[in-house]
């Protein structure tokens, strides 16, 4: 199945996209089209562009070349159908904010300009608190929070968001087991309510347990499809061994502008 | 006391001219409260600074534009604060430019476009000197007594207090249309983006309130002494509290009494002060960076108070946790002595405990008589009884302590002599979740490696 043909109500479709910072390139011509109601994971080395290619798929960063649709739309115009939750790393956590503030940002979008955040976002950022058993610690500052806790603030955000698709930035890292079960627990459940989850993920060991399927990358596309297809020993050594260091090596040249006859 | 007198004196000569330096002042620092709260969570003080510097070529050009109004106009006010508007849009729109471009960092960028524009504004100023009356130094320095005095034509209403009010009023505004916009976008930027709020914009906003704010105060605190204005009081709210609304009102709050206070202390305590150690003739000293001091003054006073990052709490905390650590040795000592049929005399288990735990002999005594008064020991007869509350703290501690030894034996392969003070230690961290958690790692042990009974938990 390729882009042209793909069915209109596909949730994330992305054409031929090539992502360079600078002249570098550091995702090269990803072709996808992602099912619907699966959860997803994309692995891959690191450095191989997994969140470069959820943040240029939203626009977050500029493509070079190519496309990707949301729903068969571009993504400004279906914003609220998607949920993206950045890396934990990405904000101050001790910003001066509650955890009932942060979650409530997931209605941001719904409101626009001018409007104050009203009892409605409130409300809905609580119950996506108790959704992630958050709902006792709402009004704590998020720095007094755990790692993990912290995770599922991001992650009752996105709840709160009610979009269709949600696309996280390693919501594992850095959380222990407890977390991790809980996180795997809320992904399930969204898929059963037929959303579908695409993940950025670290650890080849619990992808096969937790996810449906798998999308291996290393700068450019390697695989996709349901896990045991995708899974098998070529396409890891494709993925994580070394034969890429060939396109790492031009795109080096490309940003330094050196010539190929030298 | 003599002293006193003076105070009062030179307050006695309060006038009007002192109240309208007050209520402009403290209108300016209101209003510096608003665009600073969110530059200083934004660690984007920086941006304060270059904006005071790139708005010269807008006031120097509004200036000139104002001349040609007749005097007193309040349309002068107007086209003052959208020049400065205009610089700030200019210098932000450039900025960014810049730093599309890859080759420039971004603090880099910073440098350059605010000192070009600086620059232009200077180059302005000195072609235009013969056409406009706009003192250089009253920009980078200020001058309320000089700012208050122009009023609008046929009142007594000085034309500064009106800019301020400006100013204060078009921040409460932004603030309160742009809240969750302002928030969420300095908290954090990439969800902002996600769902639709460019950051380039909000920065431009800030922006232009931060350059209108400072052209606001440019005839109050100066262009140099903005600065502290819009940073210090939000520093200091931020140590205070953690609860976004409440650092910007509590930072509106510091900066009025900055102002009230630093015009006090300018007219009336300076001069007597000066005078009492021998340096006599002054009477008063510039309000502005009198104001910046008692700011300055305030978060001195927050970083020694803060509860969550104040120097004393962090102390009290330090000593707090140095008592428990105490008692606990205490207790777990007399347990020891306890299992081994043993009892010493109060002075003799003092020792005891100095020689084991390292702790000092008055904290010591403190413990003891702190564990007396929660009833987990008893003095009778020379000598310290536990308790059953304080033998069940006991065991808990030589339970903590016999378990980790025990894990360190069993699971980091550490040699005998490295455990007991490594126990020593770990052993008033344990939790009695992490003893039961330990205790079930390490297959439930009854014994330590030393071959000493582990207590049970109770």
């Amino acid at each position: 199945m390729n882009a042209e043909n793909s069915p209109p109500d596909s949730p994330l479709v992305i054409h031929d996209m090539t992502v360079a910072y600078g002249r570098k390139p550091v995702l090269w011509n990803i072709d996808y089209v992602s099912p619907s109601r699966k959860l997803i994971a994309i692995v891959g080395p690191n450095g191989a562009g997994k969140s470069t290619l959820l943040k240029a798929a939203l626009g977050l960063i500029p493509r070079q070349n190519g496309e990707a649709l949301f729903f068969g739309q571009p993504y400004q115009k279906v914003r609220q159908k998607v949920a993206y939750v950045p890396q934990r790393s990405s904000v101050d956590w001790d910003f001066p904010i509650s955890a009932l503030e942060v979650a409530a940002m997931g209605c941001y979008g719904r409101m626009g300009w001018f409007r104050p955040v009203n009892r409605d976002a409130k409300n809905t950022a609580l119950a996506a608190l108790e959704q992630v058993g958050l709902g006792d610690v709402a009004r704590r500052q998020i720095g007094q929070l755990s790692g993990g806790q912290q995770q599922r603030v991001f992650l009752a955000r996105a709840l709160a968001q009610d979009a269709d698709l949600y696309l996280m930035d390693e919501p594992f890292a850095a959380v222990d087991a407890t977390t991790e079960q809980s996180i795997v627990a809320m992904l399930q459940a969204l898929r059963d309510r037929g959303k579908t989850t695409i993940v950025v993920h670290h650890d080849l060991q619990t992808v096969s347990e937790y996810f449906d399927e798998v999308l291996l990358l290393n700068l450019r596309l390697i695989a996709a499809g349901a896990v045991s297809e995708v899974l098998t020993p070529q396409n890891l050594k494709a993925t994580y061994g070394g034969q890429l260091s060939i396109l790492d090596a031009v795109g080096q040249r490309m940003s330094a502008r050196q010539s190929v006859t030298s | 006391m003599e002293l006193l007198t003076q105070i009062l004196q030179a307050l006695s000569t309060w006038c009007l001219i002192d109240t309208w330096m007050v209520v402009m002042a403290a209108l300016v620092a209101m209003a510096c409260a608003i665009p600073g709260s969110f530059l200083v969570l934004r660690r984007q003080s920086l941006l304060a600074d270059g904006v005071s510097h790139a708005a010269l070529p807008g006031v120097v050009v509004a200036f000139l534009l104002s001349g040609l109004l007749p005097a007193g106009s309040g349309w002068s006010v107007v086209i003052l604060l959208a020049g400065a508007a205009v610089s700030g849009i200019l210098a932000s729109v450039l900025i960014e430019q810049l730093q599309k471009l890859r080759t420039i960092h971004a603090d880099t960028a910073l440098g350059i476009v605010f000192t070009t524009l600086f620059a232009v504004g200077l180059l302005l100023l000195r072609t235009l000197a013969d056409r406009i009356h706009l003192d250089p130094a009253c920009i980078v320095f200020g001058n309320l007594e000089v700012a208050v005095v122009e009023t609008f034509a046929g009142t007594s209403l000085p034309i500064g207090v009106v800019v301020a009010l400006v100013t204060l009023v078009l921040n409460l505004t932004c603030l309160s249309l742009f809240y969750k916009e302002l928030l969420i976008s300095t908290f954090d930027t990439v969800f902002a983006e996600s769902i639709g709020i460019a950051a380039s914009r909000v920065q431009l906003l800030l922006a232009v309130l931060v350059a209108v704010t400072i052209v606001g105060a440019f005839q109050t605190v100066g262009s140099l002494l903005v600065l502290g204005m819009l940073v210090i009081p939000p520093a200091t709210a931020r140590l205070l509290t953690y609860h976004f609304p409440s650092m910007i009102l509590l930072s509106m709050g510091i900066g009025l009494f900055s102002a009230v206070m630093g015009h006090v202390l300018a007219i009336s305590l300076v001069g007597p002060l000066l005078a009492s150690i021998g340096v006599d003739g002054i009477e008063a000293v510039s309000t502005s960076g009198m104001m910046v001091l008692v700011a300055s003054g305030c978060l001195l006073l927050a970083l020694l108070l803060s509860p969550e990052y104040g120097a004393l709490s962090r102390l009290g905390q330090q000593m707090r946790t140095q008592m428990r650590i105490a008692e606990e040795d205490l207790l777990a000592v007399l347990y020891r002595l306890e299992e081994a049929g043993r009892q010493v005399s109060t002075k003799d288990l003092a020792s005891l405990v100095a020689e084991s735990t390292g702790q000092p002999a008055w904290r010591i005594w403190a413990a003891s008589r702190q564990l007396i008064r929660r009833g987990a020991m008893s003095y009778e007869d020379q000598h310290y009884v536990l308790t059953e509350i304080g033998r069940q703290g006991g065991r808990q501690i030589v339970r903590a302590h016999r378990l980790w030894e025990t894990f360190l034996a069993q699971r980091l392969g550490l040699r005998p002599e490295q455990w007991h003070d490594n126990a020593s230690r770990a052993e008033h961290y344990i939790s009695s979740e992490l003893r039961h958690e330990l205790s079930n790692d390490l297959m439930r042990p009854d014994q330590d490696p030393q071959g000493r009974q582990i207590p049970p938990e109770s």
